[in-house]
């Protein structure tokens, strides 16, 4: 087998999984492989069955090594490809997503199946998560096109470049990205883009740092017309909307469902709350079957 | 007293060898890894310590022991005390290089990254050369003043690759920049080990005339030195013994500024004798060094470099309270 | 241009022969043309003021700055044939200065001076510890060994780098302005140690500013102005007014003194006569 970085994957039986990553962990449970998890990277939250498994530091050779894990999962999304490196050199097996679109998301969920023994499992999830992402994208696609940033950081102002799953979740939405191309998957922009006039939607996750940036942003006389409402700013639970894993649809749900809400003019332009517009509810986590 | 000072030395270095074999972290406990050292306990125990850990020591014991080396050299041959290869920007340059092709390069050629720290680290020692040549052929005090030149340049260089980093590079852009051995492996070690022979023996081979040095070219021509052969040679190997340094560690400042003092305060000035040990406590300091950066504030990492500069700062002030 | 100084005083064998010797720092030489030669147990004194390039050439007969014209021997041989250890075993620099960059002691900057006859490894034997003991007797400074260098006056730092120059028993010493920052008393102490390592049979080149010291060591003088020779010589045959005059531009009294040389005192600068060139 070959992951999605292009490093062959040695077959074998896993007994002993480690997930590195938070979207990992979440991929390992839906395929069914959550039993086999015997420790996580320390943000993991979901399923709640993964909280309360121990945690691995990152960068910690030794532990990761101590834990004696048949597979270890890993994402670009967040993990250091040197660690990466150095734990196949020591002859330990390392699966790596890398997930910059929902057509890779599906790939990845086939992949995480087929590693962990569990290959129809894989499958039917992929099989899911691409009939949700296309039903999503069928609801958004009378929305009228408007320009948008997906903000990853305030200030300074860091956004979502094309190539990047989050750039995948604004095209679906309808939303062109207005983030530049060719200047690495999350560059450091201008903040004179935030008065681009052509802005009419800026995406973000709904995170204390960023709502607190977002607050001494929109106090400041730069920030006046973001204030006022123009662009207007969706925020997405981050844990579903900053994750490239398995519920990665529900965050296009959220989104195009706070678009359609907006084009109808129901006034929502709720900034400032912690509800926000359109908070997808964790209903739609998947339960391990 | 140079006897005890001898057999202290031994013994120190022997601790930090016991020490960052065994009791470097928590996955495999003190007395699991000596049995792993025996012959004996379970598989991943044996992995932990021989893959993990003595890898890391042995590159942390070259590395201490060329940044010492050369740093001791450069004090002699500048008859500077603050000489050494960082303040020369030789790592800095090294560093540049590191950075700009980390940045640069895709995932596939990532381990291209020492070649481009050792090109970095000649182009800066050429650079260094050819800014310090007067009359005479380049003097300390121009290599020193070469040297900042060279260091500013790097440091401006460094700062627009971090600025353009993409996210996923940082953290080996600051592994470079702030010195790590995290990721030692039996591979570079086995290329390194072989690699500071010659340049350490050129610096061993000139010790006397260092000490010479020392107290002037002047001085040193009068009592026999090829002064012009003998700053060629040194300069050279202690850049090469810093390339190598930086190569695979990154920027470990003040090892080379810091060993040498402590040294002379125990075995005194002659260069001749002050050269080996030198060597050997730089070994010991960057592996005990490691040891810290590792355990301080578990599970995090400190890169080594940030607790070699936290322990040698003070020791630098001190230095220059008790300067004449 | 020179008067002949082919031989040496008493018909020693030369030690060491300049002949039409060049050289200087850059584009331009400082010394141009100078004959000089000096024997065993024999001390010539180089005068002349400021900038007349006396410094360069002691530089360039110790080798260490290299000829652009003209050769030196040493011992009959050309110095370029020698290697620069062997010509360290023969001739002793005494440096006008040097900065001791790190604390050293008297007993570790003596040994230095053993560096000649000892190669890159092999260590310290009882006979150069014995030829250390045995310049630091000299000079004065048994047991001052463990006495840090930076911690002595003027006069016992200078007196430590004659002991350095010493430890590798030359045969002949050069010495640059060695009493320059030197209080009267140890002036005349320096003179005395090298008065008698001179009729030892150790020869010497001294460059001094102050005639009236040259005048108590030299066996013969020779005066540089603008980097040649102006004259050469005993001492009653060089130093008159006329030469005080013509090279370094004072005005002087001679006042004779028993047996030995007159002192010589300067009165007044001397007025600028029509064509002269300023001193130095």
């Amino acid at each position: 087998m070959i992951d999605q970085i292009g490093s062959p994957v040695p077959g074998g039986p896993v007994r002993r999984l480690v997930a590195l990553a938070p979207d990992v962990t979440e991929l390992a449970f839906a395929v069914g492989a959550g039993g086999l998890v015997v420790a996580v990277g320390e943000a993991a939250d979901f399923p709640p069955a993964a909280t309360r498994l121990p945690h691995v530091a990152p960068g910690d050779a030794e532990a990761i090594v101590a834990l004696r894990p048949d597979l270890v999962l890993a994402t670009t999304a967040g993990n250091d490809p040197r660690l990466i490196g150095r734990l196949r050199d020591l002859g330990i097996r390392v699966c790596t997503v890398d997930v910059t679109s929902f057509a890779r998301l599906v790939a990845a969920c086939r992949l995480a199946g087929e590693v962990v023994g569990q290959p129809a499992r894989g499958e039917r999830l992929a099989r899911e998560v691409e009939e949700r992402t296309a039903r999503a994208s069928e609801r958004a696609r009378t929305l009228p096109l408007e320009r948008a940033i997906f903000v990853v950081w305030w200030d300074p102002l860091i956004v979502a470049a094309p190539g990047t799953f989050h750039d995948d979740m604004l095209r679906r939405s309808r939303l062109e990205n207005l983030a530049p191309a060719a200047a690495g998957r999350y560059p450091r922009v201008d903040p004179e883009l935030l008065l681009d006039a052509r802005l009419a939607v800026i995406v973000a996750p709904d995170e204390p740092d960023l709502r607190a940036g977002f607050a001494r942003l929109t106090a400041s006389p730069f920030g006046a017309r973001l204030a006022a409402g123009t662009p207007r700013v969706i925020w997405l639970p981050a844990d579903l909307a900053d994750r490239p894993g398995p519920r990665l649809p529900a965050a296009l749900e959220a989104l195009v469902t706070a678009r359609v809400a907006g084009e109808a003019g129901s006034g929502i332009r709720d900034q400032g709350s912690g509800a926000g517009m359109a908070v997808a509810t964790p209903r739609a986590q998947r339960r391990p079957r | 007293m140079r006897r005890a000072a001898d057999a202290g030395l031994v013994v120190v270095l022997l601790s930090a060898v016991a020490a960052s074999l065994l009791f470097a972290g928590p996955a495999a406990s003190p007395g699991e890894a000596l049995a792993a050292l025996a012959g004996g306990g379970p598989p991943e125990v044996r992995t932990i310590v021989f893959d993990l850990r003595l890898p890391r020591l042995a590159l942390a014991l070259v590395v201490g022991a060329s940044l010492a080396l050369a740093g001791a050299a450069l004090q002699a041959l500048l008859s500077n005390p603050l000489a050494d290869p960082f303040l020369l920007g030789i790592s800095g340059g090294g560093a540049a290089a590191a950075t700009a092709a980390y940045v640069v390069l895709p995932a596939a050629a990532l381990g291209l990254v020492p070649a481009a720290a050792m090109a970095g680290a000649a182009l800066a020692t050429g650079l260094v050369w050819w800014l310090a040549r007067g009359p005479l052929g380049p003097s300390g005090t121009r290599m020193i003043l070469a040297g900042v030149a060279v260091n500013a340049a790097a440091s401006a260089a460094i700062l627009t690759m971090l600025a353009l980093a993409p996210s996923p590079r940082l953290p080996g852009v600051i592994a470079v920049t702030m010195g790590s051995l995290a990721s030692a492996n039996p591979g570079q070690v086995a290329w390194l080990t072989p690699y500071i022979l010659v340049p350490g023996f050129v610096l061993l081979l000139h010790g006397r005339d260092l000490g010479l040095l020392a107290t002037g070219e002047e001085s040193a021509a009068a009592l026999g030195v090829e002064v012009a052969t003998v700053r060629r040679r040194v300069f050279l190997a202690a850049a090469a013994l810093c390339g190598g340094a930086v190569a695979f560690a990154g920027v470990i400042g003040f090892v080379g500024l810091v060993t040498p003092h402590v040294c002379r305060l125990l075995w005194g000035q002659s260069t001749r004798r002050l050269l080996p040990r030198a060597a050997l406590a730089g070994a010991a300091l960057t592996a005990l060094g490691d040891l810290v950066a590792r355990r301080a504030l578990a599970p995090a990492e400190l890169p080594v470099g940030v607790v070699t500069a936290l322990l040698g700062v003070p020791f630098f002030v001190a230095l220059l309270r008790r300067a004449p | 241009m020179s008067p002949a100084a082919a031989t040496g005083a008493g018909g020693n064998v030369a030690l060491l022969r300049a002949t039409s010797l060049s050289g200087g720092y850059g584009e331009a030489d400082v010394v141009r043309e100078v004959d000089l030669v000096v024997s065993a147990g024999e001390c010539v004194a180089l005068l002349g003021p400021n900038g007349a390039g006396k410094s360069t050439l002691l530089r360039l007969l110790a080798g260490i700055l290299p000829a652009s014209g003209g050769g030196v021997e040493l011992r009959g041989r050309p110095l370029a044939q020698w290697r620069r250890r062997e010509i360290a075993r023969v001739v002793g620099l005494v440096p006008q200065h040097v900065n001791f960059a790190f604390p050293v002691t008297v007993a570790e900057v003596v040994e230095q001076g053993r560096a000649p006859h000892l190669g890159a490894w092999r260590p310290a034997a009882p006979r150069d510890h014995a030829a250390v003991a045995e310049a630091l007797r000299r000079v004065g400074l048994a047991g001052r060994e463990a006495s840090g260098v930076q911690r002595l006056s003027g006069g016992e730092r200078q007196l430590v780098l004659l002991a350095r120059a010493l430890a590798s028993q030359p045969e002949l010493l050069l010495l640059d302005e060695p009493i320059a920052a030197l209080d009267i008393r140890h002036q005349l102490e320096f003179a005395e140690i090298l008065g008698e390592l001179v009729r030892g049979g150790v020869g010497a080149v001294l460059v001094a500013h102050d005639w009236n010291f040259a005048l108590r060591l030299a066996h013969r003088l020779v005066v540089l102005h603008h980097g040649r020779v102006h004259a050469t010589g005993a001492p009653p045959d060089v130093l008159r007014p006329e030469l005080f005059r013509a090279v370094f531009g004072v005005e002087v009294d001679t006042l004779p003194r028993g047996a030995g040389p007159p002192l010589f005192a300067p009165r007044r600068v001397a007025p600028e006569e029509a064509g002269r060139d300023g001193k130095g």
